[in-house]
């Protein structure tokens, strides 16, 4: 009697750790993709950098990119950029929100990941993996390279500066 | 449907001739034709300020080249790399051209970026960029005299403060007269081309 209890005990706990298991790599393998990521080159002197991308949240529910660590750095934050008396001003934020169905950008002059106190020095080739945590989704990993200037083909409004930083594609 | 199709084809035809004129205007801007720059009474101005090598070094000894003046500072992990990468791209752009131009990267935060820090962190982006430091009441006195402007900021940050600072990047001639303030982001085509006019006039 008590072994068939047992096994059921046990049983049950087998099927509720599947459904999470489950749950957990269907929400982030679903749900949140992250695309045109990077991280900035700097001079190895830096201690400091940051790392872009675009979130997109293909799930019906909002969810909030919480925080980000990596080993390539020893603390990452978030932060944003606004303008403030014609001057540029950077402000820490607990959360970014990427809503249902949409998207999040984070660019050079707005919302980036502040890699501090790097590990070593980054160099153009190398790939920074990144951990970034969600309210909803969950853990999601992202690689990123390390670049002197955005990818190609991101821009989408700005032609003129694409065309201009194409040229500089070609001689990094 | 007729009016459908004539509805399509009409909205066709303004934006093509739309974009032409963009492309025509454009062109238009382009060293040809282009206004003279022109001059600022009480703007810019020489100055004195330490160089990379910890020895002081004047605006004075860059006459005969145009100059860029650019108001940021190293611990900056957004704003000053991106800009400084631009100031790449138009060196790039400007080809036999950039030896003509010398791009001074000013120090708004003198208390962290010392000379050292500054040798090794500016030619990063470009061989011939050079990076200035100072006092707090000189560095405060150049930033005066072009019109930019910073303040410290205390923030919940590991890094303890950041700096605020006017993202612009001012342009001097030959005679270092200031001619010009520029954003790097939207107008480097439009700078370069005054660059360009500075060097031929």
């Amino acid at each position: 009697m008590l072994t068939v209890l047992a096994f059921f005990v046990i049983l049950s706990g087998c099927i509720k750790n599947i459904h999470q298991a489950e749950l957990h790599h269907g929400q982030t393998s679903n749900m949140i993709h992250i695309h045109n990521q990077w991280v900035r080159a700097v001079p190895p002197v830096s201690h400091i950098s940051a790392a872009y991308m675009s979130i997109i949240n293909h799930g019906s529910m909002e969810d909030q990119l919480l925080a980000v660590q990596t080993s390539a750095a020893e603390v990452v934050e978030i932060h944003g950029v606004k303008k403030e008396n014609g001057m540029m001003s950077m402000y820490p934020v607990k959360f970014v929100d990427v809503s249902a169905g949409g998207s999040q950008e984070l660019k050079p002059g707005g919302y980036h990941m502040m890699l501090i106190k790097l590990v070593k020095p980054l160099k153009v080739g190398d790939e920074v993996e990144l951990t970034l945590h969600f309210k909803n989704a969950g853990m999601v990993k992202v690689t990123a390279p390390v670049m002197v200037s955005m990818p190609k083909g991101e821009m989408k409004h700005d032609t003129k500066e694409h065309e201009s930083l194409d040229h500089a594609g070609s001689h990094d | 449907m007729y009016v459908q199709k004539i509805l399509i084809l009409f909205i066709l035809l303004v934006s093509t001739v739309f974009s032409n004129v963009q492309e025509i205007s454009a062109a238009g801007n382009s060293a040809g034709s282009q206004k003279p720059l022109r001059f600022y009474e009480n703007r810019g101005g020489d100055f004195e300020l330490t160089g990379p090598d910890g020895k002081e070094l004047s605006s004075e000894s860059f006459r005969g080249k145009v100059i860029l003046i650019y108001f940021g500072y190293t611990f900056c992990p957004d704003v000053c790399p991106m800009s400084l990468s631009h100031l790449k791209v138009g060196m790039l752009n400007l080809k036999e051209q950039a030896k003509d131009v010398q791009v001074l990267f000013i120090s708004i935060d003198p208390e962290r970026d010392t000379p050292e820090k500054l040798k090794e962190y500016v030619p990063y982006f470009y061989p011939t960029f050079i990076g200035l430091t100072g006092s707090v009441n000189d560095i405060a006195e150049v930033a005066r005299q072009y019109g930019a402007g910073y303040f410290k900021q205390y923030v919940e940050s590991v890094e303890g403060y950041f700096m605020a600072h006017t993202d612009a990047v001012f342009l001097v001639d030959q005679q270092g007269r200031y001619r010009g303030r520029y954003k790097t982001k939207w107008d480097m085509d439009k700078l370069v081309a005054d660059i360009q006019w500075l060097i031929s006039n």
